[in-house]
């Protein structure tokens, strides 16, 4: 297979160049988050400030996009996150991605700041800018109407056009959300890309992976996560269990229950809202779903937006959820950090430290103040700025709950505490997904952490978090993760000795998995319920075995780090919110374990024998 | 009495979210649930993650747990999140 094309693409001048990537970037990075993450460290400084026009973004492939490899139709975006200062990523499906890689290229690296709103068109390998002054200030899916049909197309809204801290990036109707890269592309005045071509992909070993392909589609389809929940109930499936389990957000991450969560469940939202499901190209899962609003046909909201918009605000109203959710949408926002800084004003109010028209129970002027925030007027000015920000400005010191500048997911850390370890040394800040997704472990899988040393949580948060960067990398959906365990666990009885057992071996495997972390490279074997090593190495002609691939996730985590290093993000940053703290998350407690498996010293930094030994 | 309530895909094989019964104990509580639904239902339930209040059974620490009046036992199929 050849090496990946990049174009590096100047704004300022409209000119654009291939840019080659050395072969042995290809087989360390492969691709994504990882080789974006070397590029940047490379060629852009950390101490600028996020909207200088000397900033880079990256938007680019992995090596299974376009392969027809399932649910494989994703792009990542990196570069600085306008919240935090230091690295930022963030993945999104729609059919940007796979159009991107037909029209020629697997990444774009855009420099410079345009003079006047443009608008880039990859065109089968060519490249034409085109004026977008007629696109400025159209919101994300009126902007797409407007794009020429055939392309896949990226746009931002007009909170990235105003430079809102989390303004996200759209394909479809699928989301870059979080790290406010919309306000970074809004800032070099980059409207819109859109890119076809009638290029194949054509993987390098075609028999053998389009057997894998045929194997790996039937896993998901025969996968009770994701071949019956995730189509019935979306993401939104968790809602009750975390209700119940406490993992919900509540009034800020104030409170433990939230008891009206069956009115915001996938279960409510499928029998009162939902239409019909849909996914994203190549992907067999399809687990959006569809709902009218204001008599349209519009997208219903995910997980992290109903626990944010609903139980975080006391607000058991799932119809205004989707309005808000539709609203934000089309503006550009993303509704987690939305969600937290909305909590965050709510509290202010109840405080009497400040006054945003809203409060907890009080959503009257919740929709004008997400319009406000969207193009910077008014109150909603101060609220663009994230969580943080308001509580640095009002003095109320520990409430915003964010790690790094970015504001947690709808996972409260108090009860699922090693997602609140994978919060707080996430590069890009609070994520779930960054930060290891390990309430897979903490609630929502027939596995769990349960009973485990702080030290075996800390091992399994590293494993979670290498594995999600390796699995991000590839260009594949991190939902396909959920089909790892085989469908047999789920049939058994889940009260029973059996599951007991596998729960006590799995809690006790913790030093073996710390010793393949540090030694992957015994890891010489592809396992057929963790495709993904498999498929790289059919797609590209890579050599490629598990080991590999969770040492190129280690790897990615690892010059992220680096990156926010230098931009003088250091150990101060992992961190959680005071609240969290004193409401029971032992992050003090986790930190020197995790510290010492990832081979970092005290203080957080990643020892030169590690450096060495992954060669960044 | 404690309620057994339902979740996810269980709800269609009981078609009701939630049922209350004289069960005092788990294998009381799937009893009830085969006498009134039928042995496909009580297969489903089997493979639930049962929580009771806002504790995983598997979680607590009596060894063969007695359900009180107050209780509410919660019965999950596998569910995803995002």
């Amino acid at each position: 297979m050849e090496l990946p094309r990049y174009l590096w693409i100047d704004l300022e001048n409209q000119t654009a160049h291939e840019y080659p990537i050395p072969r042995d970037y290809w087989e360390k990075y492969l691709g994504g988050k990882s080789l974006a993450a070397r590029l940047l460290l490379d060629h852009m400084s950390p101490e600028l400030g996020a909207f200088h026009p000397e900033n880079l973004v990256i938007i680019n492939t992995g090596p299974l996009v376009g392969t027809g490899a399932p649910c494989s139709s994703r792009f990542n975006v990196s570069g600085k996150n306008a919240l935090t200062g230091g690295i930022a990523s963030s993945n999104c499906g729609g059919n940007f991605g796979l159009k991107l890689r037909q029209a020629g290229f697997e990444g774009l690296i855009i420099s410079g700041k345009a003079e006047s709103p443009v608008h880039i068109l990859l065109d089968n390998g060519k490249i034409h800018f085109q004026p977008a002054q007629e696109l400025w200030g159209l919101e994300t899916d009126t902007t797409q109407k407007k794009l020429p049909d055939g392309f896949g197309h990226l746009v931002i809204g007009p909170a990235g056009e105003n430079g809102v801290l989390y303004s996200s990036i759209f394909s479809q109707e699928r989301v870059a959300a979080r790290c406010g890269l919309g306000a970074i592309l809004g800032s070099k005045r980059l409207k819109a890309i859109s890119a076809r071509g009638d290029r194949k992909i054509r993987p390098a070993h075609p028999d053998k992976f389009r057997g894998l392909q045929k194997k790996w589609v039937k896993v998901l389809l025969e996968n009770p996560m994701t071949g019956e929940s995730l189509p019935r109930f979306g993401t939104m499936g968790f809602i009750a269990k975390a209700g119940v389990l406490n993992i919900l957000p509540v009034k800020n991450f104030s409170q433990k229950h939230f008891s009206d969560y069956e009115s915001i469940s996938g279960e409510y939202y499928a029998e009162k809202f939902l239409e019909k499901n849909y996914g994203c190209p190549t992907c067999p899962i399809r687990c959006g779903r569809r709902q009218i609003i204001d008599g349209k046909d519009r997208k219903g909201p995910e997980y992290e937006t109903v626990g944010l918009f609903g139980s975080n605000l006391l607000n058991s109203d799932l119809e205004l959820i989707s309005q808000w959710n539709t609203l934000a949408d089309r503006l550009g926002l993303d509704t987690i950090t939305l969600g937290a800084t909305l909590g965050v004003a709510m509290e202010l109010k109840e405080k009497g430290l400040a006054d945003f028209g809203i409060g907890f129970g009080d959503f009257s002027g919740v929709e004008t103040l997400i319009k406000d925030i969207a193009f910077m007027r008014g109150k909603g000015k101060e609220l663009a700025q994230g969580s943080r920000w308001l509580e640095e400005k009002y003095g109320a010191e520990g409430i915003a709950p964010h790690s790094k500048g970015m504001e947690y997911a709808a996972y409260d850390p108090a009860t699922t505490k090693s997602l609140g370890l994978g919060y707080a040394t996430a590069n890009r800040g609070a994520c779930h997904l960054n930060g290891g997704y390990m309430v897979f472990l903490e609630g929502l899988g027939p596995l769990e952490v349960e009973g485990s040393t702080l030290k075996a949580k800390a091992t399994f948060t590293v494993l979670m978090q290498n594995l999600m960067e390796a699995i991000s990398i590839t260009g594949n959906c991190l939902f396909t993760s959920l089909a790892l365990l085989p469908p047999f666990i789920y049939r058994l009885d889940q009260s029973g000795s059996l599951i007991r057992f596998l729960n006590r071996l799995f809690a006790r495997s913790a030093p073996l998995i710390a010793f393949f972390l540090n030694y992957p490279h015994f890891l010489r074997v592809n396992l057929s319920l963790v495709p993904y090593s498999l498929a790289v190495k059919y797609a590209t002609g890579l050599k490629m075995n598990l080991g590999r691939l969770l040492e190129i996730g280690e790897r990615s985590f690892n010059i992220e780090r680096q990156y926010n290093m230098r931009a003088g993000i250091n150990s101060k940053g992992d961190e959680l919110s005071q609240r969290a703290i004193h409401r029971g998350n032992p992050l003090h407690r986790f930190l020197p374990y995790y510290y010492k498996i990832r081979g970092w010293d005290d203080n957080g930094i990643p020892l030169e024998k590690k450096k060495k030994k992954l060669e960044v | 009495m404690p309620v057994l309530k339902y979740y996810g895909p269980l709800c269609d094989l009981t078609g009701c979210k939630s049922d209350y019964t004289a069960a005092t104990s788990l294998q009381e509580a799937r009893n009830f649930i085969r006498q009134k639904y039928g042995e496909e239902t009580l297969r489903m339930a089997r493979g639930c993650t049962v929580i009771v209040n806002d504790k995983n059974y598997n979680h607590l620490r009596q060894k063969k747990p007695r359900f009180k009046d107050e209780d509410t036992i919660h019965f999950f199929p596998p569910l995803a999140g995002g």
